[in-house]
């Protein structure tokens, strides 16, 4: 089962409470009520970008356990990763919203792991609306999108907890659920189905 | 009703907006993280202002006691979408649509939080149209409209002076603070929108 937090900001409830993508979704769990038990039969959890680390960083307990469980957890942009996710090293970078008013601008992000499940059908222009920063590459973890310099915005690790740890400073749902920026709606077009399938098939 | 300051509920990582730390340190605003915010001090507050990033599920929690501020004479100021009923009478937001005349912005009335503030100026950043908003939440019956969006004139901004007490001002687009770049500008909307909540200027 592919399941979300639902943190409730009103870009949270129009991506995951409406038709385009909620049924995807077997299950909406509040960040306060995450256990052990609102986790059974999850395969895949998504934390959506802008959940505040401060109702995330007493739970990391059990979503490391679930990771230890084999489960895969998914943690968004502007989630603040490494307040919550121990390891985790973010280098934020100034929001630049004006790059593509200059002629053939070009941000550099690039989907580097293109035969990766999860990366199914997204190219770099879904991919591309404006940077929140980077990432330390921990050992044995595998860059799936990058910026310009090589420097990861996506990243799995499969070592480091057990399970699969996808970390991203990308921030599709906030843009798409505010009506805003037609990238993120393509990138999630993709991305969350892409998750269901791969909490069916894991 | 209460002596408390204004409320800034905190919702977003990174505390209170730097424009509005001044009024912190001077007593006339206090930023309180949304999970720490009691009902009774919801009942008790003379004015919120809520941002874009609110957990509105949790704000479903607070109906009862916002409509207890409002009834006292308490003052909303709602930045962002309306998803869900947290205020008795509020409706949902509604998108316009997404060409470059939907995005065009009308002032249609005045209100003190705009006061030395060119509204208009807002409908472009670097010549970038959409910042300021994209739609409108629900107008109750008996409000009036600010700020009109489209071809339409959505009501973008409006206020609503409530006959059985209190007001609520909705801007249906990202934080008033964070529509331009002119520090000045910021500023200026900063405080009018403290010396509203804590009921210095008129409804």
């Amino acid at each position: 089962m592919l399941a979300t937090l639902q943190p409730g900001a009103s870009y949270h409830i129009e991506t995951f409470d409406t038709p385009r993508y909620g049924k995807l979704f077997g299950r909406r769990i509040r960040p306060e009520t995450l256990d052990a038990a609102s986790l059974d039969g999850v395969k895949v959890l998504l934390v959506p970008c802008r959940t505040n680390p401060l109702r995330l960083s007493r739970h990391w307990p059990v979503m490391r356990d679930f990771l230890c469980g084999g489960g895969t957890l998914v943690a968004m942009g502007e989630t603040f990763q490494n307040e919550w996710i121990p390891g985790v090293s973010f280098h934020p970078e100034e929001t630049n919203y004006w790059w593509w008013l200059e002629k053939g601008a070009d941000l550099g992000v690039e989907t580097v792991a293109r035969d990766h499940p999860l990366l199914a059908g997204i190219g770099k222009a879904d991919v591309t609306w404006h940077l929140h920063g980077w990432y330390d590459l921990p050992p044995h973890a595998r860059t799936l999108v990058a910026d310009r310099d090589g420097k990861a915005l996506m990243y799995e690790d499969v070592r480091s907890f057990g399970g699969r740890l996808i970390v991203t400073s990308l921030d599709p749902c906030y843009h798409h659920g505010s009506h805003f920026m037609p990238a993120t709606t393509r990138f999630l077009d993709r991305f969350l189905p892409n998750l269901a399938e791969l909490a069916r098939a894991d | 009703m209460s002596h408390h300051a204004p409320i800034f509920v905190l919702s977003h990582y990174g505390g209170l907006p730097a424009a509005f730390e001044p009024f912190v340190r001077d007593g006339h605003l206090e930023g309180v993280w949304e999970w720490d915010l009691t009902k009774e001090r919801i009942a008790a507050a003379r004015g919120i202002v809520l941002t874009i990033h609110l957990d509105q599920l949790r704000a479903t929690e607070w109906r009862d006691e916002l409509g207890m501020m409002l009834a006292r004479g308490g003052r909303i100021l709602i930045n962002g979408h309306v998803e869900q009923a947290f205020i008795a009478g509020v409706g949902r937001f509604a998108a316009g649509g997404r060409g470059r005349e939907h995005l065009r912005l009308s002032k249609l009335g005045e209100h003190p939080v705009f006061d030395g503030v060119d509204r208009l100026a807002f409908e472009t950043r670097r010549g970038v149209a959409g910042f300021y908003g994209r739609g409108h939440n629900a107008m109750p019956d008996g409000a009036q409209a600010l700020t009109g969006v489209g071809p339409d004139m959505a009501p973008l901004d409006w206020v609503w002076r409530r006959t059985d007490g209190g007001t609520v001002l909705s801007h249906a687009g990202n934080d008033l603070w964070t529509s331009c770049d002119e520090t000045d500008v910021v500023d200026r909307l900063a405080a009018n929108i403290v010396r509203w909540l804590g009921h210095k200027t008129e409804r």
